[in-house]
């Protein structure tokens, strides 16, 4: 029953959004590399920034966005929460 | 009625301001969640984890801010798929028929406030059911031994993973996946390191919370990527809301609806594997069977509104049962509310009733907490949650992916555990890609060691005799049980496939 029954082939995306997927994936791997070393704030606003400009931000808004998301996470999770981000060399 | 005694209990656990509070904001959040497409009960309730464990919160406060997000997410579910017609999760897609057509013809407001009302009574019942009937289970579940739960633990691979899927050989798959990394790390019991590949991180096995938010949260944002769908569905359509209020004919019109579809999603959501989305689809269509007599079912019916909405949280906490009875996760979200439970070194199951009551009845006071607020929150002010649904994937996205990375690091400190949750992430992409459903690899990594640990300990009981598993009435008939439950959703499955974002088809209960 389950071989009579084949699924739709899945729709691969083209070359050009596998290499955006996979640059996402860098991306984030080196967020996770560097995290510990640039400090919580400048990793997520780059990674975030990042992030909203290949989803189709301009690039100033891709840039208040990355901002806005890092310190937004900073101010309630750390601040407020007392959560322990990694800190960077400025000591946030 | 020791049953009162220990509801009495549960309220004086929950009631403290701390508790109070926890549920609040796990409400807000979750019909936030709930009601955003693409976001669904278990990838809001999968983000939200660490924030319960950053917060050090104890075992009861954070099953009560979880929950509250799990309930939260299922009345939210509907607000998109009435205004937009787009299912916010994948239990309000019945929603949609006669929501969205509500909503055209300007009665939005109404169907927002009788779904609100319905999922309410929904909820509500399930609560009580889940009073009456989990302490029952828990009597069965005390006769069981290993052999049994070993099948107990087949059987909701088996429903699980048919119902989840049209697919069944895709969810089987799925399964061994999960099966194959809960094998990952040092064996309990003879101490021997397996698939660690000298990786020291990996001694402890891999942590389910890691692939849980790998695979549900940052896979979301790898398909925004994909199709580059940055812009809000809301977009540039005017969400008119009209008037709140029901007409109190239609309240009257839908009340035998409700109940109905209610005691049915609860049924529904008690079976392992069925779920919310079960729950809403056999509520809907059950209705529409029986009191559908003039064809207004699909053109904004104000009942095909309320049946799914009271079936799926019906459903929601139907699923809530076996979860704390049995260990057994009902659905998908349950399985993730497991997989906290779990780290926060608490086995559910017959013995948490037992040792654990102030968690059980705490939990089960907290619902009845949330679902009050949740009633309120979804009538007055439904009008904030509309506003939600403007935010573009573009700003929400990285936010996803950036608390998800947060939470993370937060609970270990560790780089590795971003790393396996980036391949998770991606592994997760591809295997959406490939409709092979997440749920069974969840349900695989979290009970893989139990399940393993209790068949090793069945059979050394019975001297390494694997008929043990089979020999007596109680494990044969479970054994029984659980072969067909695999075969059947492969004709029986509905293909339902309207326009809904791809995202949302994924975001299974």
């Amino acid at each position: 029953m389950i071989a009579l029954k084949p699924d739709a082939e899945p729709h691969w995306p083209g070359l050009p959004r596998l290499a955006e997927l996979l640059a996402a994936t860098v991306v984030m791997l080196l967020y996770a590399h560097f995290l510990p070393e640039l400090g919580f704030v400048f990793a997520t606003a780059i990674a975030a920034a990042y992030l909203s400009w290949r989803l189709g931000n301009t690039i100033l808004m891709s840039l208040a966005t990355g901002i806005g998301t890092s310190v937004g996470i900073y101010v309630i999770f750390h601040l407020v929460l007392g959560l322990s981000l990694a800190r960077g060399p400025l000591g946030f | 009625m020791d049953i009162f005694a220990n509801l009495a209990d549960g309220f004086g656990v929950a009631l403290t301001f701390q508790n109070i509070g926890l549920a609040l904001l796990g409400c807000f959040l979750g019909t936030i969640m709930g009601a955003l497409p693409g976001l669904g009960p278990s990838n809001g309730v999968a983000i939200l984890i660490p924030l319960a464990f950053t917060l050090g919160l104890g075992p009861t406060p954070s099953l009560i801010l979880l929950t509250s997000v799990y309930y939260g997410a299922m009345y939210g579910g509907r607000i998109s798929s009435i205004l937009l017609g787009i299912p916010g999760d994948e239990p309000a897609m019945m929603t949609v028929l006669d929501g969205h057509p509500m909503a055209k013809k300007g009665m939005a407001g109404q169907a927002l406030s009788l779904s609100g009302i319905a999922s309410f009574v929904g909820a509500f019942i399930a609560t009580w059911g889940l009073i009456f009937l989990a302490p029952q289970l828990v009597k069965i579940a005390l006769l069981f031994g290993p052999a049994e739960y070993f099948a107990l633990f087949a059987l909701a691979f088996m429903t699980l993973g048919g119902v989840s899927s049209t697919n069944q050989a895709k969810s089987a798959f799925a399964a061994m996946l999960g099966l194959g990394l809960a094998m990952i790390g040092v064996d309990t019991q003879t101490g021997v390191p397996r698939f660690t590949f000298g990786e020291v991180h990996l001694y402890d096995g891999l942590d389910f919370l890691v692939a849980i938010v790998g695979l549900f949260a940052l896979s979301e944002v790898f398909i925004f990527l994909e199709e580059r769908h940055g812009s809000s569905d809301a977009a540039g359509k005017k969400l008119e809301i009209g008037r709140l209020t029901p007409p109190k004919s239609v309240l009257k019109a839908c009340t035998p609806t409700m109940l109905r579809t209610s005691v049915l999603g609860f049924i529904a959501g008690v079976l392992p594997g069925a779920g919310a989305s079960l729950g809403s689809f056999i509520s809907y269509s059950m209705e529409k069977r029986l009191v559908d007599k003039e064809g207004t079912f699909g053109t904004g019916d104000p009942r095909g509104v309320a049946a799914p909405e009271a079936g799926n949280n019906a459903a929601a906490g139907g699923a809530l049962v076996p979860m704390l009875a049995l260990g057994v996760p009902g659905s998908g979200t349950t399985a993730v509310l497991l997989a906290v439970l779990l780290s926060l070194n608490i086995t559910p199951g017959p013995l948490l009733f037992a040792n654990n009551p102030d968690v059980v009845w705490g939990l089960i006071a907290a619902l009845f907490i949330a679902n009050f607020m949740l009633l309120a929150m979804n009538i007055p002010m439904v009008g904030i949650f509309t506003r939600v649904l403007m935010i573009p994937p573009k700003v929400l996205m990285p936010i996803v992916a950036m608390v998800s990375f947060v939470g993370i690091y937060g609970i270990s400190g560790s780089t590795f555990d971003l790393y396996v949750m980036v391949a998770f992430g991606v592994g997760g992409w591809i295997l959406r890609k490939l409709d092979v459903p997440l749920v069974p690899i969840i349900l695989g990594t979290l009970l893989g060691n139990a399940m393993e640990n209790n068949l090793r300990r069945a059979i050394t009981i019975d001297d390494g005799n694997w008929w043990t598993l089979v020999d007596s009435p109680r494990r044969c008939s479970w054994g029984v049980r659980a072969s067909p439950a695999t075969w059947p959703p492969a004709c029986r499955r509905p293909r339902i496939s309207w326009r809904c974002s791809p995202m949302t088809r994924w975001c299974s209960t």
